[in-house]
């Protein structure tokens, strides 16, 4: 994994949420701030272009989430000098599987991280603030996040940036040190790490997904690069079988001008303002 | 002839061509104040660049009334500016229009249209087929190279085996970072690029780039004026909207000549004649 010049970056995303946050009509944003250092790199980075003011960082816990990740958020909260809610999502989460006794981890993560979603699209609309995205490039490559939950959003900064990377410019922009260094986990039941339940660490994975994705090497080059092959299988199976997260639903073709297909316009086809 | 000479170095709004010619208005309206003579916009100024299928929606032909505006600011100053031509033939381009005198002419159709990696030119747009200089009252010969077709040493040349003296680079020019390097290498190989060609044709160079984004893409800015020496005249801010001013003196071109007469000592009729050789060999 090379490394970037993290003062570069911070300026071309600077005027990234800037720019796309105002020509979307908008002067504030609101985002989730968890405590790990993801939504806190987002959070900094939206507090330099838009101004503390503008900015509204939501911390949104269920019973069973760490206490140093809200210990966490509040430290950055401070150190940034921004407004910040605490919007409890126990109560929402618990009454929906009040008749679903048996589901599994993966529903309940799911529902929170979808009931985190419809908190902060509340707000958006409540207090007319832009949705900013806080998921980084090895977790949408990997399909690690939930589809219309913590991977929604109206612009997200960091998706370009591996987890390494983000823990540089993390660094970078003076995050506290506790949030950096840190375990990382999605924090969705007592215990989680990432790393344990993907079975790999993010240094290896961005490792491999640089010379995959960057490089666009061939399984063979990779091989002969000591890569091992249940490693580079598995991680190849979940960039391909994850891609339906990082489009738009299918639509079948009917008519000679289809969404998606040969209906093109940017997201920021300002044609009519 | 010294000529006082504007890059209006500015940002668009994406497919909304009234926006734009707005913008531009009140930048040429500020230049002729400031007593400029010719003024320059970046790629695409009149449109935005990323624009898709809204290329076919708006695309004008030069002749259209909605020019009307800039062609009336023309009898104070000439205006060089990028926008979306619809031709006789209803073909959509991505070309460079002039405005000076009160007239309008499209002056340059964009002939390479990079369609790789992030770009998708050609399905939106038709290329270009001729490379020609334009005339000016107050600059002379000149030449126009639009983005990618700065990627190819067959526009600089050929527009300055015409006679052209100012060759306009107007660009719209979408960062990356450079995987090895981690740095901004882009706007490097562009300054490389404006000196290269200003030095090894003697002509000055006016590169016209643009700022702001269009959903994930960000314009670095960065435009720039350089010497029929190969000198830095004058830079503009990166990532913001700015504007930068030159003279533009033709005895420049002519001192750097009498300096070295490397350009004038190209051999038209030697790489014509290598040409043929090299293209008679190819279909054999």
């Amino acid at each position: 994994m090379h490394h970037l010049n993290y003062a570069t970056v911070e300026t071309i995303l600077v005027n990234f949420i800037r720019n796309e946050v105002h020509q979307s009509g908008f002067t504030k944003v609101v985002l989730g701030l968890s405590g790990g250092v993801d939504s806190a790199v987002s959070c900094a980075l939206a507090t330099r272009a838009l101004g503390k003011e503008n900015v509204l960082a939501v911390m949104m816990p269920y019973k069973t989430s760490s206490a140093d990740s809200l210990s966490d958020a509040q430290c950055l909260i401070e150190q940034l000098g921004i407004a910040s809610e605490r919007r409890e999502i126990t109560a929402t989460v618990d009454a929906f599987f009040s008749d679903k006794p048996d589901a599994n981890h993966l529903r309940r993560g799911n529902v929170m991280s979808r009931t985190r979603m419809i908190t902060l699209y509340d707000i958006s609309a409540r207090d007319s603030r832009l949705v900013i995205g806080t998921s980084n490039k090895t977790e949408l490559l990997l399909g690690y996040g939930t589809l219309f939950g913590d991977m929604a959003s109206a612009i997200n900064p960091i998706g370009d940036l591996y987890k390494t990377q983000v823990w540089e410019l993390a660094k970078h922009l003076q995050i506290p040190s506790s949030i950096i260094e840190k375990k990382p986990s999605a924090d969705l039941w007592e215990g989680q790490s990432d790393e344990a339940e993907l079975g790999f660490t993010y240094q290896e994975v961005d490792a491999l997904l640089y010379k995959l994705i960057e490089l666009r090497l061939h399984d063979e080059e990779l091989r002969a690069d000591g890569v091992p092959p249940e490693f580079l299988a598995k991680v190849k199976r979940l960039v391909v079988r994850n891609q339906f997260k990082r489009l738009m639903p299918v639509i079948a073709k009917i008519s000679p001008r289809t969404l998606g297909i040969d209906f093109r316009y940017a997201r920021d086809w300002q044609a009519v303002k | 002839m010294k000529t006082k000479l504007r890059v209006a170095q500015i940002g668009g709004v994406l497919a909304n061509f009234d926006a734009n010619l707005e913008q531009h208005l009140s930048q040429v309206e500020a230049a002729i104040r400031d007593g400029i003579e010719f003024i320059v916009f970046p790629e695409l100024s009149l449109s935005g660049y990323n624009v898709q299928d809204a290329a076919q929606d708006i695309a004008l032909p030069i002749t259209d009334k909605r020019f009307e505006p800039l062609r009336a600011l023309s009898k104070h100053i000439s205006i060089l500016c990028g926008g979306i031509e619809l031709s006789d033939d209803f073909g959509v381009y991505n070309a460079a229009f002039f405005f000076e005198d009160g007239e309008a002419r499209v002056v340059h159709r964009k002939v390479f249209l990079p369609t790789y990696g992030m770009f998708e030119e050609l399905r939106y747009f038709s290329a270009g087929q001729r490379i020609v200089p334009f005339h000016s009252k107050r600059l002379g010969t000149l030449g126009v190279a639009i983005c990618e077709d700065n990627w190819h040493v067959t526009l600089p040349y050929l527009l300055a085996m015409q006679g052209t003296k100012v060759l306009f680079s107007l660009i719209a020019s979408p960062l990356r970072i450079d995987i090895e390097t981690g740095e901004l290498s882009i706007a490097k190989t562009w300054e490389m690029m404006t000196r290269t060609y200003s030095n090894l044709f003697s002509i000055y160079v006016v590169m016209a780039n643009r700022v702001g984004n269009e959903d994930g893409l960000s314009y670095w800015g960065g435009s720039e004026i350089i010497s029929p020496s190969g000198h830095l005249i004058t830079k503009a801010k990166t990532f913001e909207p700015d504007s930068i001013d030159a003279i533009i003196d033709l005895q420049e071109v002519k001192r750097a000549r009498l300096r070295s007469s490397h350009f004038l000592d190209e051999d038209l009729r030697l790489f014509a004649s290598e040409l043929t050789r090299i293209l008679n060999a190819q279909h054999k």
